[in-house]
């Protein structure tokens, strides 16, 4: 019987982006999403499925082309040396997608934990443990990310439970009441802020089954969880959002359920797990784009090295507003994202399309 | 630097164990001489005093005996040797080969005799308490199993106590032990291997399964990594363990189980397991052991299904109270006690107030306490248990409160965590190490760290893998047809209409 090493299921595949994409939604917070007005961000959070699935459409047409290879892989085989400088931004990006995760939770730890930790201790830990599960492989990470989003559904069910019962229905405006520029704000974090799109070019190759389904699942589930999460957020608390900083966080914490009550233990559980489990993702994907561009050793160095780097750069930046404007800027985002979602996917189809033979 | 150092010492024990391989492996064949014989025999016995030699004629040729003391049973060998030789009489045979033959044939008739014709066999058969018969001008022996050496009897295991099931545990015993379990299965596919570990003890083991159900890439797998085993001496079931393991150390958590219970060994064999006994242990390893195995115990399957969920479920929330609750409550009152009823956290507040330590440092030292209790309780003589209980439960328990050195709901915490952590006593070198490093986390970090921690907990049972079975499976990977005997335990209509074998489970590479 051949031996299959290293693979994982469309369904863990779905796991590991669902709980990558609610970190996001969990963590909606004005700083990162550009508005203190959450509500009107229900129509950039119907729109953006249809963005999503246009942005995932080259990574697509690149896994159908070679399902066995990634878009590093990819690149390096068909551009050379373009390819490698190509590819090279993709780690640059998998680098910025842990760094923003990671500053957001530094924020919100400092903001919220006393005695108050030192962020430095809070990236060490955070870095390392992702280190570890980056190191273990995909299918251990895969494997982990399912019981992980069992967890996570099962709390987030219980946590939307309680919130049903805060719910005015005076909190509710019309949509773009005040005009549409929240809502395009809205639509801008959305998609600078998906980091996920450029993840699933590294991870197809480990997939062993169909993923289209998957995919689209994927895509539609975690956008019907952000709608939920707007309309439950500000059914329960109304204007007082607008003067939260974690919006989500401070609904878990008036959320009560007979005795149960602050609820805000579950959220911290659910954002640092979500955060292990999205940071690892990421890490992993370095590690296997510098083992495809250079070599299985130089990987596990240059894993460690890029991990010292997520560590240091967050820590920093947290330290710092002027810095975190840096990480947290929509046109930087929204360039990146579409830079290693769009052009330089579409370069590679172009290319494969140009060195075939024609008939 | 260290790796450099590593290789070294691997070539250095390479070549040592190449060495004595061809030591042993070297074909000496027994000369014709019965003088030379006995004299390369106490050379290679090193004149120990247990190699007995008990010499006597048959009409003019010389004969002896040999055998180590106390492994042989004298009455038999008196009875069914030596008796039989001398009443005989007169064999009229001067050919001393021919007469070798004749006593082989026409005198002794034991049905577990061996014809040996090196030294290397002789002493694996002396070893193993066969009585050895030399005959003077023959390079051949005659080994006779009389085996009687003392041992334990056979009696219900301490360690592994069900409520319903038979009261037999295995002893020490290889061939005993067998016969428990071929009592058990009487069926042509039950299939016993010999090998034997060990360099210098050369401990005899056997490799059980049951043929067709059992996968035979699975035991080829296993052959080979025995057969790597590079160790002086295998004493316990533990030595043999640590190699039968993916990534030996690394991980907190063991991939293979072990038994003490003929009838708990048979069920994992009928699923296709391989059993692995070892002489002179009554702990049988059973090889691959997934992490859901750990909760289930015979017990469940003699009970009513709902029954045996319900214990399915606290032997679960047992395990996370273990683990987790001291770390929780040290984190949760240090970092956010907001997350507590408000009654509770100023029960809490008011028994810290008036304790001189930290919470997380009376946590971690009462918990070292009861370790330290723990280990001195299973070593002492039973007489002293008692004396160690009250001087641990009242004197350290009682009086630690009263004086206000440790606060009531710390001890709470400290007994609940105690006890649950038996409820899965092979879990309990994981839980005991785990609710220290937890409470550590937790103390200093707070819950954030906790989470960190179990994630990374969580890896390491979904990454480990043995013999290609992923130790978390069914879980996950999830497969719905292994979960009907893991969170609930389903009826044995239902269990009973297939097994589940193990290149089955869903992420299987057997």
């Amino acid at each position: 019987m051949k031996k299959i090493n290293n693979f994982i299921t469309s369904k863990q595949m779905f796991a590991m982006l669902f709980i990558s994409q609610i970190l996001l939604y969990l963590t909606y917070n004005p700083l990162t999403h550009f508005s203190y007005d959450i509500w009107d961000h229900i129509v950039a959070a119907l729109v953006s499925p249809f963005a999503t699935l246009i942005l995932i459409l080259p990574v697509y047409i690149l896994h159908k082309k070679d399902p066995s290879s990634s878009v590093v892989k990819k690149l390096k085989l068909n551009l050379k040396t373009f390819g490698f400088f190509l590819a090279f931004i993709y780690i640059v990006y998998y680098l910025f997608a842990c760094c923003f995760s990671l500053c957001v939770f530094n924020i919100f730890i400092s903001n919220v934990m006393s005695p108050k930790n030192s962020l430095w201790i809070i990236s060490i830990c955070v870095g390392f443990a992702s280190w570890y599960a980056a190191s273990k492989g995909i299918e251990s990470l895969a494997r982990a990310s399912s019981i992980i989003l069992f967890l996570l559904l099962t709390s987030i069910i219980f946590m939307f439970c309680s919130l049903i019962l805060k719910i005015d229905f005076l909190n509710y405006m019309p949509p773009m009441y005040k005009g549409a520029e929240n809502a395009v704000s809205g639509m801008y974090a959305l998609v600078s802020q998906n980091f996920c799109i450029a993840a699933i070019g590294g991870i197809f190759p480990f997939v062993k089954n169909n993923v289209k389904k998957s995919l689209v699942s994927w895509v539609l589930l975690s956008h019907v969880f952000l709608i939920l999460i707007i309309i439950l957020v500000v059914g329960s608390l109304g204007d007082y959002l607008k003067t939260q900083m974690f919006p989500v966080y401070t609904a878990a914490t008036v959320a009560q359920i007979g005795a149960l009550q602050k609820l805000d233990s579950i959220f911290l559980a659910l954002w640092t797990t979500s955060l292990f489990c999205k940071i690892s993702m990421f890490s992993f994907l370095i590690s296997n784009a510098f083992k495809e561009l250079l070599g299985k050793k130089a990987a596990k160095i240059l894993l460690a090295i890029s991990t010292l780097f997520v560590i240091t750069i967050s820590t920093v930046f947290s330290c710092n507003s002027e810095l975190l404007k840096i990480i947290f800027n929509p046109s930087f985002g929204i360039v990146f994202t579409l830079v290693v979602t769009l052009l330089i996917p579409g370069i590679l189809i172009i290319r494969i399309r140009n060195k075939q033979p024609t008939k | 630097m260290i790796g450099f150092l590593k290789k070294l010492i691997d070539v250095n024990q390479k070549s040592e164990a190449e060495n004595s391989e061809e030591e042993i492996e070297k074909y000496e064949p027994l000369e014709p001489s019965l003088e030379n014989k006995i004299f390369n025999l106490r050379k290679k016995f090193n004149q120990s005093s247990d190699l007995v030699v008990q010499k006597f004629k048959i009409d003019d040729t010389e004969v002896a005996i040999v055998n180590m003391d106390g492994l042989i049973d004298k009455k038999s060998l008196a009875i069914s040797v030596i008796n039989p030789i001398r009443r005989y009489g007169s064999i009229k045979i001067k050919d001393a080969v021919k007469k070798y033959q004749f006593i082989k044939n026409n005198i002794l008739s034991y049905a577990d005799q061996v014809e040996i014709s090196d030294y290397k066999n002789f002493v694996a058969f002396v070893t193993s308490g066969s009585a050895m018969l030399l005959i003077d001008g023959c390079s051949k022996v005659l080994a006779i199993g009389i085996q009687g050496y003392n041992f334990r009897g056979i009696a219900e295991p301490v360690n592994e106590v069900m409520q319903h099931e038979s009261k037999e545990g295995f002893t020490e015993p290889l061939r005993i032990n067998a016969t428990m379990i071929r009592r058990r299965i009487r069926n042509t596919r039950l299939k016993f291997e010999s090998m034997s570990i060990g360099s210098i003890t050369k401990t005899d083991l056997y490799l059980c399964y049951l043929v067709g159900s059992c996968s035979e890439n699975l035991v080829k797998k296993i052959k080979e990594r025995l057969k790597k085993i590079n160790i002086e001496g295998i004493i316990a079931a533990g030595y043999l363990s640590e190699f039968l393991e993916e990534n030996q150390n690394i991980s907190l958590f063991s991939s293979v189980g072990t038994s003490e219970r003929p009838d708990t060994v048979c069920a994992k064999i009928l699923e296709g397991k391989v059993a692995i006994l070892i002489d002179g242990t009554p702990t049988v390893l059973l090889v691959p052991y997934l992490f859901t195995e750990f909760f289930q115990t015979l017990d469940d399957y003699t009970t009513k299904p709902y029954f045996a969920s319900l214990n399915r479920w606290l032997k679960y929330l047992a395990f996370f109270i273990a683990t987790l609750l001291p770390g929780i409550y040290v984190a949760t009152c240090t970092f956010n006690p907001e997350l507590l009823p408000n009654q509770l956290i100023n029960k809490i507040a008011i028994s810290t107030a008036t304790t001189p330590f930290s919470l997380v440092f009376e946590t971690f030292i009462i918990h070292l306490v009861y370790e330290i209790m723990r280990e001195a309780g299973l070593r002492l003589p039973k007489p002293l248990g008692h004396a160690i209980s009250i001087v641990g439960g009242l004197v350290i328990g009682q009086t630690a409160v009263s004086s206000g050195l440790i606060g009531g709901p710390t001890l709470f915490v400290v007994a609940l965590t105690a006890l649950s952590s038996y409820v899965i006593p092979n879990l309990y070198e994981p839980i005991a190490v785990l609710k220290l490093v937890f409470i550590l986390v937790g103390g200093f970090l707070g819950t954030w760290a906790i989470m960190i921690l179990f994630s990374v907990v969580l890896v390491d049972i979904c990454s480990k893998e043995n013999f290609g079975v992923p130790y978390a499976s069914p879980i996950s990977p999830f497969g719905w047809f292994g979960m009907r005997d893991v969170f609930i335990r389903s009826g044995w209509k239902t269990l009973s209409k297939k097994q589940t074998k193990l290149e089955n489970l869903p992420g299987s590479k057997i």
